[in-house]
């Protein structure tokens, strides 16, 4: 089956056909559920922003102009509403300082290389979990959806230069943060 | 010892990445989503658009139509309207196309094709629908 553009589906919600909606939330609900999950760090809360998201993509549809991709615009929305949800669950919305620990990169491979999948994929997250949303957000969408550090900037309304800053303080701090989980774990095991 | 070359902690944060994969949402994600979406009013900006303009040609050909009439010399009321003299062009263009068509038919192509039509007809009735029934 031929792979049609968003354009296309989204044209034809336009003209009425409200089931072609379907091939873009089933396109796009991984990933607007990923960040959602990371920022909010709850499934159920994450499955209600998505679920909105999705909402007010579709009410808002007449409105979107192409001259963005329909994902960038959908995933300004995502981050949107789980900032609104962070600050009604009064979490902590701001970044961390830098991280200054040195890094062992070669050693953290090493480490990850004798590990099982599942274990590799499960302590992955849990340094995922200690960045501030917005890292998460900004390393999720460079890495998992490979979006340009432009676009990134336009989803989460920041300058290019201080996503650029944040995305390397994020890589430093998940790289610290694996490199403290491996070694605590390599501790429990001896 | 630290070792932050940007661009291995680039390729090993891609990695990592690569590796945690994404978050799947509940399985029911999108028939929730769509069923929520049904709810919600249809979208027909274009029907909408083309109403409008549907309107306003409706309100202005007529107008257009009075105002040459009467720039032309006409009365600007119906009362002016001839209707032989309006009718003239359509009856014109239903004569040629009669002509056209009796012409055509007249060449010996059109009654042979009509004939080989009502062959292929009769053969597939009477004798390929008989064949199948009787299989």
């Amino acid at each position: 089956m031929s792979y049609l553009k968003d354009e296309h589906y989204i044209e034809r919600v336009l003209q009425g056909d409200h089931s072609s909606y379907a091939m873009l939330v089933e396109r796009h609900k991984d990933m607007v559920f990923t960040l959602a999950y990371r920022m909010l760090k709850n499934h159920e809360e994450a499955e209600e922003v998505a679920q909105d998201a999705f909402l007010k993509a579709y009410s808002s549809l007449k409105k979107f102009r192409k001259d963005s991709r329909f994902s960038t615009w959908l995933y300004r929305i995502v981050y949107n509403l789980s900032v609104s949800q962070l600050r009604k669950n009064k979490k902590q919305t701001q970044s961390l300082d830098d991280d200054q620990r040195p890094l062992d990169l070669e050693d953290t491979h090493q480490k990850m290389d004798r590990l099982e999948q599942d274990d590799r994929r499960k302590f992955i997250q849990q340094a995922l979990d200690s960045l501030s949303y917005d890292e998460q957000t900004i390393i999720t969408l460079y890495y998992q959806d490979d979006l340009p550090v432009g676009e990134i900037a336009d989803i989460t309304q920041m300058t290019t230069s201080n996503v650029k800053v944040k995305l390397h303080r994020a890589r430093k701090r998940l790289h610290a943060q694996l490199g403290d989980i491996l070694k605590q774990e390599i501790n429990s095991l001896l | 010892m630290s070792k932050q070359n940007p661009n291995d902690l680039d390729k090993s944060t891609r990695r990592w990445m690569g590796e945690a994969g994404l978050e799947k949402p509940s399985t029911d994600f999108t028939n929730l989503v769509m069923e929520q979406v049904e709810k919600k009013p249809r979208l027909y900006p274009y029907k909408r658009g083309g109403n409008l303009f549907n309107t306003l040609l409706a309100v202005l050909v007529p107008i257009a139509y009075f105002a040459y009439n009467y720039m032309s010399g006409g009365s600007l009321l119906p009362g002016g309207f001839n209707l032989q003299t309006e009718a003239q062009p359509y009856v014109r263009v239903f004569q040629i196309v009669t002509e056209k068509v009796a012409l055509d038919m007249s060449t010996p192509l059109v009654p042979l094709g009509i004939i080989a039509i009502v062959a292929l007809l009769a053969f597939d009735r009477l004798i390929l629908r008989s064949l199948s029934l009787n299989r």
